[in-house]
């Protein structure tokens, strides 16, 4: 909690809101009390003078100091401010929560009304009551603190009905605890924090709203006076002597933003992560780029058929402390036709590796290599209608998740017409033809009426098979698909994957699968990288996997997925430890904490990526070795 | 914005007397040498609509101020000199009771007809008759009056129940319907049908009306016609409630004439606007006579005047522009002047102002507060809003010097509506300002003398039999000779402080490429639009 | 981001029914309770609103028969009936002061309380829109921290201040001193631009500020990277892919907005002297002229409820996730 609201006050907007709130309040304290004498004194020979050196924004009336008016006239607008958002809460609080104690019935009777409030601007209302409530300080504090309730009452039922959803609560109904307990030990203290949150804003445009009443002549009558009143008599005198006004309306104005711009601040620093703020703007310019890494790679001739060539990869990130490299020298090929998965734990640079290679990494990421091209083109070349003509066309994406990845408010076949008419000069007509020939082509029931449907419309699987489709507008070359089947059922998963592979296999197109199943990829792959913080650890033929794995860290992942054959007496298999953040990369091997084989030298230089045999890779300074039996690995999990 | 009202310094009872002559009230700023344009557009603001157009159903300040344009009076009354002249009729005869007019010749309405005497006798008998509940009656024509036409010799006769001296003057305010409007009473809401220089052509209530001059007018005061250099062809009355507005329409010629009173006059000025000048009442203290009130008795009541400091008070409400009264009657044009106030108010004196209350057993506490009987010594202050800030800033000076001798008083400003209701239906109050401003004495009878309220208008329940006697001496002197016993009636009042005139200012109706007279109202026929 | 959904079947004809049955039985029901509402406050008042309004040389029977006149002799529930009644039949009753019917007060000064609230509305969303779009862009993630910082400084500023101070200073400012424009009433076609930039710049403020969130927002979102993917010109993305999300929550504010920017008239009508029904209102409360207070109460009531209709249907139909929402 307290390092919360300390990044509150870290932000620049935030440190400015605090600093006019405590201004402000110390005003309304001690205004009367240093300035209460001064600004009281009546000097009839002086009446509406202009502003000099003795009274610096000229006088009243009375003859009065404007200025030491305006300065004492603080504390009853700070206290008329807070005395009508007090109103504003406690009714709304008490409407807010009704629904929740007094049942379905009668709860829905006191939303719908006050629904009906909400939708009248609070200036209608606080205008019907001034005349009920009739012109001065009493009538337009309940004008204004009940026209502010009805906000404040809907948002407490909001939090209500958020917190009653919880769990716990439903928990404590159910063991036989009273609402109203329920309402104050669990859901009052819950809600405290936001609606204190709005209740700060709220003073501010009461305090408005105040100025707004009196200007019209119904706020605080004299000899009684607050800003509204001031800003009242400075307005009707404004062409003659312009500060009469200006004091009291800055007063205003700077005591409304200060209450405004610290909620503000408040609300949106105990929201957002600590990214954001005086520390990260300092660090991120200073720090400059490291040299990219250059490990010992064997130059591949490329031949005719490469599809994806990457070199020496590298993606960095700006970070808390400095740029984090979050993938490092990533090097392969993919060949036409041919399936390349990429496999590792979350946190391995699996899925940036992906996007990097397909351009999509986000502004503030860098990405370098030494080499990367699709088809011959170079893809760190600057952005040109070509080459997005040809991303667009010969290269195709499938995102994780195909819910949020499409469009909600466009229909499907919009979305994949769009392909055409961008990249390859299709009309309207003939783009959406093509689209529902693709939607076809991937095996979706009804191709021309889903075309015409919402993707929320689609299940989980028909989304998917349609981002495949919309990725073969084109003539795909290669398919990057990240996590294809994650989020998808067993089932549907097979079904996916069968669709990819007959897709390869009627033209030829090459494939990256990107996923954290090892078994997946093992199936549908012709080949396997093996990523761990970063860096590509191993490059092997898929059906090797279980048999030919030389880095420790493949042979763990292939262990820990159980078969038929496993053990159920025993526990399952895991790889001991955690994978090592991006940031905390050390000097030698990343795998070393965690490895059975690890020594000294591991634990210094980090092994490069070379090749034992043929195409297969391994980055270790003790590829194949045996480990010690899986028993042994138990026990260490089990002494820990 | 706040509502400093044409209305001005008093209630809607402004009860002034018209004069149709090009004469009288003082002017300043703008040249006689301006060219003059012929045939122009003159753009008047008010400060609020007038309301149903009918000329003798209404008394607002706004709709008197319209009614000019197209109604005549029988007569009407010099600005300057306060005698009496020619209006619908151009001879008259005053003998004791009776009136006898002989109207001009040739007088026609804006639709054609003739105004005859017969048309004349039954406007007044319309008036007379309290089933119409007009107004007028009692105010501007004495109740239980009897009126004779003779269309063959242009004559009518008027006889009174009894004298009236300033019945003329009367006569001056209540202007003349055309039969049209006499038999259709309901249409004169909306349309006009008088015989005056200008009519009514286009109506947008609640924000202008359109009034285009009459060719062939011939019979205003003194011959006056519409056929003279400068009048305007159009006359368009614009509501401009923010008095702010007016101020920068009349910098930016949106506005030819508008009549502003607060801080923006001082800008006006400045910019070295024309404007035409008539004293207003601006303050006037009244007390609570009536039984069980603190301020029933008349040691109370002189000492809180004489706690005042009257020139002070004066000061802040007028912000140093206004002067002290001469007479409760102040409007243009004066009916009777002279000075019943400088010799008979009393002094400021706060000593003696305690001394009195000590008297009186109103002792103080060691708070410093008074009591009596253990009843603290607390007036309900009521003071009307149309006085802006400086009106808030004059009421809080005099409370405060009213705590100076112990005195604890509320103030509370109120709106017209709200003041009048509370003083008229025999309210809550103790001392309430409230500015009477009338142009001849007699006009204040019924307020200062005769039934309390609520049922009659004498609102502060002022019972004081040598008023009474002093003015139904008066009563019997016709006209102007009986000023000095009108004048020593109301310095009696004054001098046991009945009642505290304070502040008179003066009322500006600026002119912006227009040139005109306001003694008391707007003449139209003085309005001379220039070139620039 | 989103709106929240509650996704039920995806039949078109019935559920568009049954929420159009629903909306409109809400705004019946919210009609009755602004009608009970405005009846309820001439009698909420203390003191007699008549005696006032007559002025002093009233005798009394000349109140009673206006009392009289006006109804508020009979029963409560009679004058309700009647009210109702007036209402239906378009009759408004009369006002005190000016004795002319209300319904003629009201129907001539709607037009100009209209115009001023549609332009200043269009404005508002005219320039918001845009600028909202263009800073979202500009400040998305990791981008443009400070023009961030100054975004919001400045709009929180430009909101906070209350419309009829802008209005003051743009006048003395623009109309005084400068002479550009006119000082009060709308004329003149330029008439209109301090008044509606006066009513509108506050809430182009907020708008802009909550489509500038929304937007970047959006942008993180996976469809955009999809859009990208597909290698779509940067002008589709933002336009054709994320725009059109980010307005959905800007819309319901907009809605919002054009209902307080209804209320804003009040205030600005009084500092430029607009002929409409924000300055008829003001004067009179002032003037205690109840029929007429009650009439506009009611006529800015419903134009705020049939506003938050239309907003309805309009997200109804742009969102086509929240076409069937339980409330």
């Amino acid at each position: 909690m307290q390092g919360r609201w300390s990044r509150v006050v870290r932000t620049p907007l935030g440190l400015t809101a605090t600093a006019l709130v405590v201004l402000v309040l110390a005003l309304a304290c001690l205004g009367p009390v240093l300035w209460g004498t001064g600004a009281d004194a009546v000097n009839t020979d002086d009446i509406l003078a202009l502003p000099s050196a003795e009274h610096w924004a000229g006088t009243d009336n009375l003859g009065r100091d404007i200025l030491l008016r305006s300065l004492v006239a603080a504390r009853p607008s700070i206290l008329l401010a807070l005395v009508a958002i007090v109103i504003s809460v406690v009714i709304g609080l008490l409407l807010g929560a009704a629904p929740f104690v007094l049942g379905r019935r009668t709860g829905r009777l006191v939303s719908a009304a006050v629904n009906i409030a909400v939708a009248f601007p609070g200036i209608l209302l606080a205008l019907f009551f001034a005349v009920v409530f009739g012109a001065g300080a009493t009538g337009a504090v309940l004008a204004i603190g009940l026209s502010g309730a009805p906000a404040f009452a809907r948002l407490t039922q909001t939090l209500v009905a958020g917190i009653a959803a919880r769990d716990y609560v439903a928990a404590a109904r159910i063991a036989g605890v009273g609402r109203f307990r329920v309402l104050f030990r669990h859901v009052l203290p819950n809600i405290a924090e936001p609606l204190v949150v709005n209740a700060t804003i709220g003073a501010g445009s009461a305090l408005l709203s105040f100025t707004g009443l009196s200007f019209l002549g119904l706020g605080v009558q004299s000899p009684s006076y607050d800003w509204g009143r001031l800003l009242y008599d400075g307005i009707g005198a404004i062409y003659v002597n312009a500060a009469a006004a200006l004091a009291p309306g800055a007063a205003v104005l700077l005591a409304g933003l200060a209450f405004n711009l610290f909620g503000e601040s408040v609300a949106k620093g105990l929201g957002i992560p600590a990214g954001f703020g005086l520390r990260a703007l300092a660090t991120t310019r200073a720090a400059a780029v490291p040299e990219p890494a250059v490990h010992g790679e064997e130059d591949h001739e490329p031949s005719d058929d490469v599809v994806l060539d990457v070199r020496d990869l590298e993606v960095t990130f700006p970070g808390p402390t400095g740029p984090v490299r979050l993938v490092r020298g990533v090097s392969f090929e993919v060949r036409r036709g041919e399936a390349v998965g990429v496999v590792g734990e979350s946190g391995s640079g699996k899925s940036l590796t992906a996007l990097a290679i397909t351009r999509l990494v986000a502004d503030h990421g860098r990405v370098d290599a030494a080499r990367l091209d699709l088809l011959g083109h170079d893809l760190l070349a600057p952005d040109t209608a070509v080459r997005r003509r040809l991303l667009g066309t010969s290269l195709a994406m499938v995102f994780q998740d195909p819910m949020t990845s499409f469009n909600p408010t466009r229909r499907i076949g919009a979305q994949l017409a769009e392909v055409a008419t961008h990249h390859q000069g299709k009309t309207r007509r003939e783009a959406m033809a093509r689209a529902v020939d693709r939607l076809a082509a991937v095996r979706i029931p009804d191709a021309e009426a889903r075309a015409r449907q919402y993707p929320h419309e689609f299940s989980g699987g028909m989304r998917q098979r349609a981002m495949i489709g919309m990725g073969l507008m084109g003539k795909p070359a290669l398919i990057v698909a990240d996590e294809p089947t994650t989020a998808l059922d067993v089932t549907v998963q097979q079904q996916v994957l069968d669709l990819l592979a007959a897709i390869r296999e009627a033209d030829d197109v090459a494939l990256v699968l990107i996923s954290h199943d090892v078994t997946v990829v093992g199936e549908v792959c012709d080949r396997v990288l093996v990523m761990y913080a970063g860096r590509v650890v191993e490059d092997l033929p898929a059906a090797g996997l279980a048999t030919a794995a030389q880095h420790p860290y493949t042979r763990a992942l292939v262990e820990a997925v159980p078969d038929m054959a496993t053990d159920l007496t025993r526990p399952l298999a895991t790889i001991p430890g955690r994978p090592v953040g991006p940031a905390d990369a050390p000097p030698g091997c990343a795998y070393a904490d965690r490895c059975p084989l690890a020594d000294a030298r591991c634990r210094a230089e980090d092994p490069p990526l070379v090749a034992t045999e043929g195409r297969h890779r391994v980055a270790c300074w003790h590829p194949g070795e045996p480990v010690r039996p899986t028993e042994d690995l138990f026990e260490t999990v089990e002494s820990l | 914005m706040k509502r400093i009202t044409t209305a001005g310094y008093g209630l809607s009872l402004c009860l002034a007397a018209a004069a149709l002559a090009g004469c009288g009230g003082a002017s300043t700023g703008g040249g006689g040498t301006a060219p003059v344009v012929d045939g122009g557009t003159f753009t008047l603001g008010v400060s609020s609509d007038p309301g149903s157009l009918d000329p003798q159903m209404g008394a607002g300040s706004t709709l008197f101020a319209v009614t000019q344009f197209a109604y005549d009076p029988l007569v009407s009354v010099d600005g300057g000199t306060g005698e009496i002249r020619s209006g619908l009729a151009k001879k008259w005869e005053v003998k004791d009771s009776t009136i006898s007019l002989t109207l001009a010749e040739g007088i026609t309405c804006a639709d054609g007809a003739k105004l005859t005497p017969t048309v004349v006798a039954a406007n007044l008998d319309f008036v007379s008759d309290p089933n119409n509940k007009s107004p007028f009656l009692g105010t501007f024509f004495p109740a239980g009056a009897k009126t004779v036409a003779d269309d063959a010799a242009g004559t009518v006769t008027i006889t009174l129940a009894q004298p009236a001296p300033f019945v003329l003057n009367g006569l001056s305010s209540l202007p003349m319907v055309c039969p049209k409007g006499m038999a259709d009473r309901t249409a004169l809401k909306t349309a006009t049908a008088g015989t005056g220089p200008y009519q009514l052509t286009e109506a947008a209530p609640g924000d202008h009306y359109t009034y285009t001059v009459r060719e062939g007018y011939t019979w205003g005061p003194d011959g006056a016609t519409t056929a003279t250099k400068g009048l305007p062809k159009t006359v368009v009355i614009k509501v401009v409630a923010n008095e702010t507005t007016a101020a920068n329409l009349l910098l930016s010629g949106g506005l030819n004439a508008a009549q502003v009173a607060g801080p923006d006059a001082e800008r006006l000025e400045k910019a070295g606007l024309y404007a035409a000048k008539t004293p207003a009442l601006a303050g006037e203290q009244w007390y609570n006579h009536a039984a069980g009130r603190v301020t029933a008795d008349p040691a109370v009541r002189m000492a809180l005047t004489r706690a005042l400091d009257l020139a002070e008070l004066r000061k802040v409400l007028t912000s140093g522009q206004g002067t002290q009264p001469t007479a409760l009657a102040a409007n243009e044009p004066v009916a009777c002047p002279g000075d019943s106030v400088a010799k008979s108010q009393p002094t400021s004196d706060p000593k003696a102002a305690a001394a009195l209350l000590d008297q009186a057993g109103w002792k103080a506490g060691s708070d410093g507060k008074r009591a009596k009987d253990g009843k603290p010594l607390a007036l309900t202050f009521l003071y009307q809003n149309n006085n802006g800030s400086a009106g808030d800033a004059a009421a809080e000076l005099a409370v405060r010097q009213w705590q100076a001798i112990g005195v604890e008083a509320t103030a509370r400003s109120q709106d017209e509506t709200t003041l009048t209701s509370t003083i008229f239906g025999a309210g809550d109050w103790d001392v309430s300002w409230v500015s009477l401003n009338v142009g001849s004495p007699d006009q204040l009878v019924p307020f200062l003398s005769g039934p309390a309220a609520p049922a009659g208008t004498n609102f502060a329940a002022i019972a004081d039999p040598d008023y009474d006697k002093a003015v139904a001496a008066a009563m019997a002197i016709p006209g102007t000779t009986g000023c000095d016993a009108w004048l020593a009636a109301e310095a009696g009042l004054i001098a046991k402080a009945d009642i505290v005139p304070f502040a008179v200012k003066v009322l500006r109706t600026f002119g912006k490429k227009a040139e005109f007279k306001t003694p008391g109202q707007l003449i139209p026929l003085s309005i001379r639009v220039l070139a620039k | 981001m989103a709106v929240n959904v509650t996704v039920t079947s995806p039949t078109a004809a019935r559920p568009w029914a049954r929420f159009g049955v629903r909306r409109l039985g809400r705004l019946l029901v919210s009609l009755w309770v602004l009608v009970t509402a405005s009846f309820a406050m001439i009698h909420l008042i203390p003191g007699d609103p008549v005696r006032g309004a007559l002025g002093p040389t009233a005798p009394m029977d000349l109140v009673e028969a206006r009392r009289h006149a006006l109804g508020l002799d009979d029963p409560l529930v009679t004058q309700y009936l009647h009210y109702l009644e007036g209402l239906l039949t378009g009759d408004l009753g009369t006002s005190i002061s000016s004795q002319l019917p209300v319904s003629d007060i009201v129907a001539q000064r709607l037009p100009a309380t209209l115009s001023l609230a549609v332009l200043a509305f269009l404005a508002a969303v005219v320039v918001a829109i845009p600028l909202g779009v263009a800073m979202g862009v500009l400040t998305r993630r990791g981008h443009g921290r400070r023009t961030e910082l100054a975004f919001t400084t400045t709009s929180v500023v430009v909101a906070t201040v209350p419309d009829f101070l802008i209005g003051v200073a743009l006048i003395y400012v623009f109309g005084i001193r400068l002479e550009w424009f006119p000082v009060a009433g709308n004329e003149t076609a330029s008439a209109y631009l301090l008044p509606v930039f006066s009513l509108a710049i506050g809430p182009a403020a907020i708008l802009a500020r909550i489509v500038r969130v929304e937007m970047v927002g959006v942008l993180e979102a996976d469809f955009v990277r999809t859009a990208r993917a597909k290698r779509l010109p940067a002008r589709t993305v933002y336009l054709g892919h994320a725009l059109p999300n980010a307005v959905t929550a800007a819309l319901t504010l907009g809605g919002l907005l054009l209902s307080a920017m209804v209320a804003g008239t009040v205030l600005v009508e009084n500092v430029f002297a607009w002929p409409g029904l924000g300055s008829t209102i003001v004067q009179s409360i002032l003037t205690k002229d109840y029929p007429v207070v009650q009439a506009i109460v009611l006529v800015y009531g419903v134009g705020v409820l049939v506003t938050n209709l239309v907003v309805d249907i309009a997200l109804a139909l742009l969102d086509p996730r929240s076409t069937i929402r339980e409330d």
